[in-house]
């Protein structure tokens, strides 16, 4: 599985990935991405199986990068990896297209729960 | 009735709750809450990460911490050795636990509100904010350090501070 982790902190993307392997997903590439506009072109340009996204980032949101990457015909699986979880951003996420949405703090389980819904 | 009057910000129980998940979850080590926090410690020689809140409550919430407790934390975030971690890493490390608690307490205030991307000061007594009132803290001992998270919110034109 090729992955692409979009986060403005580059601790919480070393959190991301580690919490991937530890939750047990195979990952054979991960890419990063520290901003919303690299997420967006990096999914266009890199075509991963999985992009896992803050929400809260500079250049663009993570909402705004989702909406974009649907707006250009990919139908990557899309989820948040976010400190806020409120329904609102819920539905809001749901509505541009997202698989999901984790909200921070999290474990390997709640990775595992969620994620083998999506991904193989 | 504007949100701003119905705001419910966390009580220091709650915000203490919140900063323990976020631990457990990354930091290894627990921490031991200070029954009785003294909001007179100076800044002098901390570091200081916050979040600002929008929308219907204003405010921010801020990690103080001494620069040895910001190393720790971001040796244990980063899983590296403390000669290896960066001056950037530490203040990206403190930010996001700014980031993630201030989230939690974003959520509490209302649908409408916003989070700002994190900041970090690296010499925390530098940081002058006349316009707050500080609401809520909590300070727990970790790794034999003090750590200190604040709620403060914006009150234009009252004097505010410390």
């Amino acid at each position: 599985m090729r992955v692409l982790v979009a986060d403005d902190s580059m601790v919480m993307r070393r959190i991301v990935v580690r919490t991937l392997r530890q939750a047990g997903f195979d990952c054979e590439e991960i890419i990063e991405a520290a901003d919303g506009r690299q997420a967006y072109e990096t999914t266009l340009s890199e075509s991963p199986d999985l992009v896992l996204s803050d929400w809260n980032m500079p250049e663009m949101t993570g909402i705004e990068s989702l909406r974009a990457i649907r707006a250009a015909g990919s139908d990557v699986t899309f989820g948040f990896v976010t400190s806020e979880g409120s329904e609102e951003m819920r539905a809001e996420a749901a509505a541009a297209g997202a698989a999901f949405l984790i909200a921070k703090p999290f474990t390997a389980d709640t990775f595992r729960d969620v994620l083998e819904q999506f991904v193989a | 009735m504007t949100e701003a009057m119905t705001a419910v910000l966390p009580s220091a129980p709650e915000l203490a709750e919140i900063v323990d998940q976020v631990w457990a979850s990354f930091l290894e080590g627990e921490l031991t809450a200070v029954p009785e926090p003294d909001v007179t410690r100076p800044y002098a020689g901390c570091l200081i990460a916050w979040v600002s809140i929008g929308g219907g409550w204003t405010g921010h919430l801020s990690v103080v911490c001494s620069d040895a407790a910001a190393r720790s934390i971001a040796t244990d975030m980063f899983q590296l050795d403390d000669s290896e971690v960066t001056t950037a890493e530490v203040a990206d490390a403190l930010g996001e636990i700014a980031n993630m608690v201030g989230g939690s307490v974003k959520g509490m205030v209302g649908a409408t509100a916003v989070l700002s991307l994190p900041q970090v000061v690296l010499d925390a007594a530098a940081l002058v904010s006349p316009e707050t009132c500080r609401l809520v803290t909590v300070q727990a001992h970790w790794k034999d350090e003090l750590l200190e998270f604040s709620l403060w919110e914006r009150q234009p034109g009252n004097g505010g501070g410390k």
